[in-house]
């Protein structure tokens, strides 16, 4: 197992996409907080560099579902287009394993991609304004720890849900499309279903669909840390689970 | 070491309505060069899927290195080294990356083994190309030093020639007789090239239509292909009835292009062309010639009609 992790970290460090949607990341991280210097400076906004850390978290949203989507597709689904999926399987390892390590060594690069533009844009942001106080209770050290460490759950949970959609599809074009999709129209998709089945509001409100839109509020901050950790650790696990049930069974093409 | 490297016991894969293998018991023999003939969907990558575990069997059973149950066989494919219809690389990475990733993969200790293999298959030189702008011989190569890596004893190549040149062709012929001969490699290969298998193969397995027809030795070969005198002269009609009157016999055919092939007599050719001769008959061509690998596998596949 720790060659293959290996192995699948090694390939993620050479995935031009992986080290492109970062850069991108990267300066999107440091020209927001400089751009909005120059539209409002502090001594008029008040803002200080948590509020710049809350507005990367709240546009890390959109950055994580296109990211996680993009990656899944040119990182899972095109070894099957490559072959590389052929030689992965029958090299001497179980199935389970081989999926496993493609998916935990994807799903720690979603987490370090969903890290980059809020620790990014926090950094920058505090240069430019210093850093500011830590909203309730919390200390700074807590409250850094809370939203960036449920971030960085949130992008390996998000990774292993679009583990599915690549281990299930096969295909770079049908996982980012349908990833696209699923996860942009996914909020509506809930409230459709609950107006049917109320108790899929209770689902709604206990997913990371949910947890991604609270993780700069005032909501993450009352929330118990136990749950904080496993909604996406849970979902990560679900979503594994699935992966390897699927793949046990799939003929590679 | 076992006596066989690779059994099928009565393998059958079905996908839906479609029998892509049926019951086949195949036996490779270790140290042998394994030539697996079939026409396009006979079942060729089907039986390879199988044993390299991309697919599952619908029935029957597989033994590589002796081994049959589940792990074992798993385990067992540590020992082989596999290069299934297209190349399988990263595009993204160069020859070198390619190897060294699986190198890490298969756990193997030294990078050295990275450049040997490389070098084995005449890739040692490619620098910085991403493989994506390699042309599909040189993905050939590097597909082939991968499936190296880790030393194998048992190799399981499809169609390895496709999209190499004629000297490429003749390398990777000299290549893999090396491996076999000098590091013990068994090898399973098949190629649409039949004639590049004739002279490489010790061993060769007959596929249609998803059912294992014949295997046979290279000797073997040899015996069953049907060796005869080619006749072509100016007048085909008149020679055959020349042959079945004066020379008594209808072991014999007349080709659309009107040569005749003539299967008795072989021992006394002079009397043949003498008996021709005798009948103002001129003679073009006249020499004994054998039937090859082609002709035998259309012959035994029934006439060759394509699917």
């Amino acid at each position: 197992m720790n060659n293959l992790l290996r192995f699948e970290w090694y390939k993620l460090m050479h995935n031009r996409t992986f080290w492109l949607g970062s850069l991108f990341l990267l300066a999107a991280a440091i020209a927001y907080p400089i751009m909005d210097y120059y539209d409002a400076p502090s001594y008029e906004s008040g803002k200080k560099g948590l509020d710049v850390l809350a507005s990367c978290l709240g546009g890390n949203e959109y950055f994580l579902k296109i990211g996680v989507s993009i990656l899944g597709g040119f990182f899972l689904s095109s070894e099957y287009a490559n072959g590389t999926m052929k030689r992965s399987v029958s090299a001497g390892a179980g199935r389970t394993k081989v999926v496993l390590s493609k998916l935990l060594v994807f799903m720690l690069g979603s987490a370090i991609a969903a890290l980059i533009f809020p620790v990014v844009g926090f950094t920058v942001g505090s240069i430019i304004y210093g850093v500011g106080d830590a909203p309730g209770p919390l200390s700074l050290a807590e409250y850094l720890l809370r939203t960036l460490g449920e971030t960085a759950l949130l992008g390996a949970a998000y990774g292993a849900f679009t583990g599915m959609f690549a281990t299930a599809l096969t295909d770079s074009g049908k996982t980012i499309g349908l990833s696209f999709a699923f996860y942009f129209f996914v909020d509506y998709l809930f409230m459709l279903l609950a107006h049917y089945m109320p108790f899929m509001e209770d689902v709604y409100d206990y997913s990371i669909f949910l947890m991604i839109k609270q993780v700069y509020t005032d909501e993450l901050i009352a929330m118990s840390p136990l749950r904080i950790i496993a909604e996406p650790v849970l979902t990560a696990l679900v979503c594994l689970a699935v992966c390897i049930a699927i793949f046990r069974r799939k003929e590679i093409k | 070491m076992n006596e066989y490297v690779l059994r099928t016991n009565l393998l059958t894969k079905r996908y839906k309505q479609q029998l892509a293998l049926d019951n086949v018991d195949m036996s490779i023999r270790a140290g042998s060069i394994y030539g697996f003939i079939g026409q396009n969907g006979a079942g060729k990558s089907t039986l390879m899927k199988l044993v390299t575990g991309l697919a599952f069997q619908t029935s029957g059973s597989i033994e590589l290195f002796g081994q049959s149950e589940e792990k074992a066989l798993i385990e067992a494919r540590h020992r082989i080294g596999v290069a299934i219809e297209q190349p399988a690389l990263f595009p993204y990475m160069t020859a070198y990356e390619n190897v060294e990733a699986h190198r890490i993969q298969r756990g193997i200790p030294g990078r050295e083994c990275v450049a040997q293999a490389l070098k084995l298959v005449g890739l040692g030189e490619t620098g910085r190309k991403k493989a994506r702008n390699f042309s599909l011989g040189m993905k050939q190569r590097l597909s082939l030093a991968v499936a190296l890596l880790g030393d194998p004893e048992f190799l399981i190549l499809d169609e390895p020639t496709n999209g190499l040149d004629p000297m490429g062709v003749v390398e990777m012929r000299e290549l893999l007789r090396k491996l076999n001969r000098e590091r013990g490699i068994t090898i399973l290969i098949s190629s649409h090239i039949l004639s590049e298998l004739h002279q490489l193969a010790t061993h060769y397995g007959i596929i249609h239509h998803g059912k294992l027809l014949e295997q046979l030795t290279a000797d073997e070969l040899q015996a069953r292909c049907r060796t005869f005198l080619h006749i072509k002269v100016d007048a085909p009609e008149r020679a055959a009835a020349v042959i079945e009157r004066e020379l008594d016999t209808n072991e014999f055919e007349v080709l659309e292009n009107g040569a005749i092939r003539l299967y008795a007599h072989l021992e006394r050719p002079g009397r043949v062309s003498s008996a021709l001769a005798a009948h103002g008959l001129e003679i073009e061509q006249f020499m004994p010639m054998g039937e090859d690998l082609e002709s035998y596998f259309t012959a035994r596949i029934g006439g060759g009609a394509h699917e």
